[in-house]
């Protein structure tokens, strides 16, 4: 099993994010960075409503992921490195947040990435405050990347394929 | 033997020996553990060599930008084809494993932070001008867009340029920054074991996603490049002996 870059990365995430850093021991298995907190809605301009991770940083999604898969691994999990589940399990949902819709999918190199309406969820490298959306539109490593709105529908600019 | 063989191999000799010896200890372990003549380069010496793939197509943009703003020709297939190698090799996969190695290990660290911030703010504006670039470029007629469609008029030629111009600029520094301080701030940070694990990482990544000899393929095209815009001969860039007052 090839061990994840996308696990490995997450530290600009850790800095950035407030997210938690759990199991930093050392290699082989790098350490992973799991979701501390409710997932969020966050009101962006020209956005709307979005989610985002409990620090208030933007999520995506990945269109090549079909709303099922977790395909973003290895250096694509570099630059956007996937929502890990905790080992306690999904987080909870925030105010607008439907709890139904929060599940996970399995990491090809190991893990569950926590899912929303079906599509799992990443952050972006180059977000380094809450608030920021610069990953929305993005056509990188293989596809677009999107911000998800609360109702579960993918957020779209005006006239994206 | 494959990538994920080697990597086996390696991590049972680190797995062996990680514990009870000395970090140069560790790393020693894992060269033994590479079949002869396999032997994986370190990680940063892979990203200083991307970068010297980039500078080459710093230096396509260069070239192209001059025959923009006046008025030689420019096959626009250059340009495109340059910045699609950016876009899927460069900003695809190195940057990411940046990203995904380098930058986080600094940050741990508290090393370099406002540098790290700087760069990955590079990258994403980096990433913005390439779409530009490939969009305006574009060797294919799409939704009713003609070829290269940047490229029609003055004003749009001038924009092109402008791009071109800025990533040039903000990417000469960018990549000596790391070359000279990240790179080997992160090498000091990392311990051996770690430093082994995330070249063979790194390897193993490219060939999954590039395949073998993945930077040689890109190189080669960007040759191809380099003759279509008259960069290619080395010997061109030599200037003649400086000549003092005194010789005239």
């Amino acid at each position: 099993m090839s061990v994840k870059i996308a696990s490995l990365v997450a530290a600009t995430t850790l800095l950035t994010t407030g997210c938690t850093l759990i199991g930093a021991a050392p290699a082989p298995r790098p350490s992973m960075i799991y979701a501390q907190g409710a997932i969020r809605v966050r009101a962006l301009p020209g956005m709307g409503e979005v989610l985002t991770n409990s620090a208030g940083f933007t999520l995506y999604v990945f269109e090549p992921d079909g709303h099922q898969i977790v395909s973003c691994t290895d250096a694509c999990a570099g630059s956007w490195p996937p929502l890990f589940e905790p080992p306690a399990g999904l987080p909870p949902a925030g105010p607008g947040v439907r709890t139904a819709m929060i599940g996970a999918a399995p990491d090809p190199d190991g893990g569950q990435v926590i899912t929303y309406a079906g599509w799992p969820l990443y952050t972006y490298a180059s977000d380094l405050a809450p608030g920021q959306a610069n990953g929305q539109a993005l056509n990188l490593n293989g596809g677009p990347w999107y911000v998800i709105h609360p109702s579960g529908q993918v957020v779209e600019p005006t006239g994206a394929s | 033997m494959t990538g994920i063989g080697r990597r086996a191999v390696v991590l049972g000799g680190v797995g062996l020996a990680g514990l009870t010896l000395g970090s140069s200890g560790a790393i020693a372990a894992a060269d033994l553990a590479s079949p002869p003549g396999r032997t994986q380069p370190p990680a940063t010496e892979d990203l200083m060599t991307d970068h010297g793939l980039l500078k080459r197509i710093l230096l396509i943009y260069r070239e192209a930008s001059h025959r923009l703003r006046t008025g030689d020709t420019l096959d626009p297939n250059t340009v495109f084809h340059s910045a699609q190698i950016v876009h899927d090799y460069i900003e695809s996969f190195h940057e990411g494993i940046e990203e995904g190695f380098v930058f986080p290990a600094l940050l741990k660290a508290n090393t370099l932070t406002d540098t790290v911030r700087t760069l990955l703010v590079q990258h994403d504006r980096g990433r913005k001008i390439t779409v530009a670039i490939i969009g305006a470029t574009s060797a294919m007629a799409m939704n009713g867009m003609p070829a290269a469609p940047g490229l029609r008029t003055a004003a749009g030629r001038t924009q092109v340029a402008g791009w071109l111009d800025a990533f040039v600029t903000m990417y000469e520094p960018h990549e000596a920054r790391e070359d000279t301080e990240v790179f080997p701030a992160f090498r000091e940070v990392t311990t051996d074991r770690q430093f082994a694990l995330v070249s063979e990482q790194v390897a193993e990544a490219q060939h999954r996603d590039y395949g073998d000899n993945a930077v040689a393929h890109f190189l080669e095209q960007i040759a191809g490049i380099e003759k279509q815009v008259g960069i290619h001969d080395l010997n061109a860039f030599t200037p003649p002996e400086p000549r003092t007052m005194e010789g005239h």
